[in-house]
């Protein structure tokens, strides 16, 4: 009971790790991709203002044209032209490819997503099937079975019935970036999605193991439903937070000893 | 019995919850009918947030995942209210039924038939 009591679900033990990684990879993928934007608009908006300083500061001192609108002559009797501009300046390398960061942004956001869903999501699946095993070897004394108890029970044991007692174990999960756009390949040519039935497997099975948890001293758990749901997910929206929810209840059986 | 942080479960002692048609070594006295507690619940925007974030690496929604504890065990409490108005002491054939109705929140349903139930068969060593 004590370690029921102080252990901490495996689940969770890198889980404030991950949220601070992808917060930190996201905000430099943000910042890289539409801050640019900005900073250009601003720069360009700078070098104009000073132009527009410049030009008139050039004509007060030296006007072209008279309050009256008579053009000013020089020495040699010619009116005076104002000087060309000069050339424009060809961008340098790190200007272009900031501009390509700029026009591809998206893109690039996309592929740093898909990579850092690909290796968190990767390394936690692996993690949660390894602690789901463990787990289930753990409870395999307790049976959780979907049949009514007097099919599972004989006449006798059902006699010997002490208590009951309604158990309920969820989970919410989401998939990650990579299997979401793997997902939405697979759409285009049909067959089984194979990054959600591993989704779904975890889920189910987490589950259920949570639902043993709270009986830890039954000897069975009879009758047991579980249910799904997708939860979170706007029809409308482009980048839906896609989440299953999976409910697993049954009843908990102690028999006498 | 097991009083874990994550899978935190309400007892109650007056009333026994099972999803099974009848309570073995148990005669029904009176039936009341069908009882049902429903809740629709939602997270904050900041959870929502974290939720969004999580979608990237995957794995689970922990801020949603209390949210279902949490309106679990709301309906359910709402459920035993009504029952216990009645006068029941057990609700069996409890069902749950849950659907998402917006982004971010839950409805959640629970359902049960309210009985009052009396103790037969006592086993020898159970007092």
């Amino acid at each position: 009971m004590q370690t029921f009591r102080n252990r901490k679900l495996p689940l969770l033990w890198h889980q404030k790790r991950i949220v601070v990684i992808s917060l930190t990879l996201f905000l430099l993928a943000f910042a890289t991709c539409f801050n640019w934007a900005g900073w250009q608009s601003i720069n360009i908006a700078k070098a104009e203002t000073i132009e527009s300083i410049n030009q008139y500061v050039d004509e007060v001192e030296h006007p072209t044209t008279q309050p009256n609108g008579v053009s000013v002559l020089d020495e040699n009797g010619q009116p005076v032209q104002t000087q060309p501009p000069p050339a424009e300046e060809p961008l340098d390398v790190a200007r272009n490819w900031l501009e390509i960061v700029n026009n591809f942004g998206q893109l690039i956001m996309i592929v740093v997503l898909a990579t850092v869903g690909f290796v968190c999501g990767t390394i936690a699946e692996k993690k949660h099937y390894t602690s789901i095993k463990r787990r289930e070897l753990k409870f395999r004394e307790l049976p959780a079975v979907p049949i009514r108890l007097h099919h599972f029970l004989s006449a006798q044991q059902q006699e010997a019935v002490v208590e009951t007692r309604l158990v309920t174990g969820c989970v919410v999960v989401s998939q990650d970036y990579f299997k979401m756009i793997l997902a939405n390949l697979k759409n285009f040519v049909g067959g089984s999605v194979s990054s959600y039935e591993s989704l779904m497997d975890r889920a189910r099975r987490e589950a259920i193991l949570r639902m043993k948890e709270q009986a830890p001293m039954a000897d069975a758990i009879v009758n047991v439903r579980l249910e799904s749901v997708t939860m979170g997910k706007d029809e409308g929206d482009k980048k839906p937070i896609c989440s299953i929810q999976v409910l697993a209840y049954g009843t908990a059986v102690t028999l006498q000893r | 019995m097991s009083n874990d942080s994550q899978t935190k479960q309400q007892t109650y002692r007056d009333m026994i919850l099972t999803n099974l048609e009848t309570i073995p070594n148990h005669t029904i006295l009176n039936h009341f009918g069908m009882v049902s507690g429903s809740v629709v619940r939602a997270k904050h925007i900041g959870t929502d947030f974290l939720a969004g974030i999580k979608n990237i690496v995957g794995g689970e929604l922990v801020g949603y995942t209390k949210l279902m504890e949490e309106s679990r065990a709301q309906a359910v409490d709402r459920m035993v209210q009504q029952s216990r108005h009645l006068g029941a002491n057990a609700i069996t054939n409890i069902r749950f039924a849950t659907s998402s109705i917006t982004a971010g929140a839950v409805d959640l349903y629970v359902y049960g038939t309210a009985l009052r139930v009396e103790k037969t068969v006592a086993p020898s060593s159970y007092s």
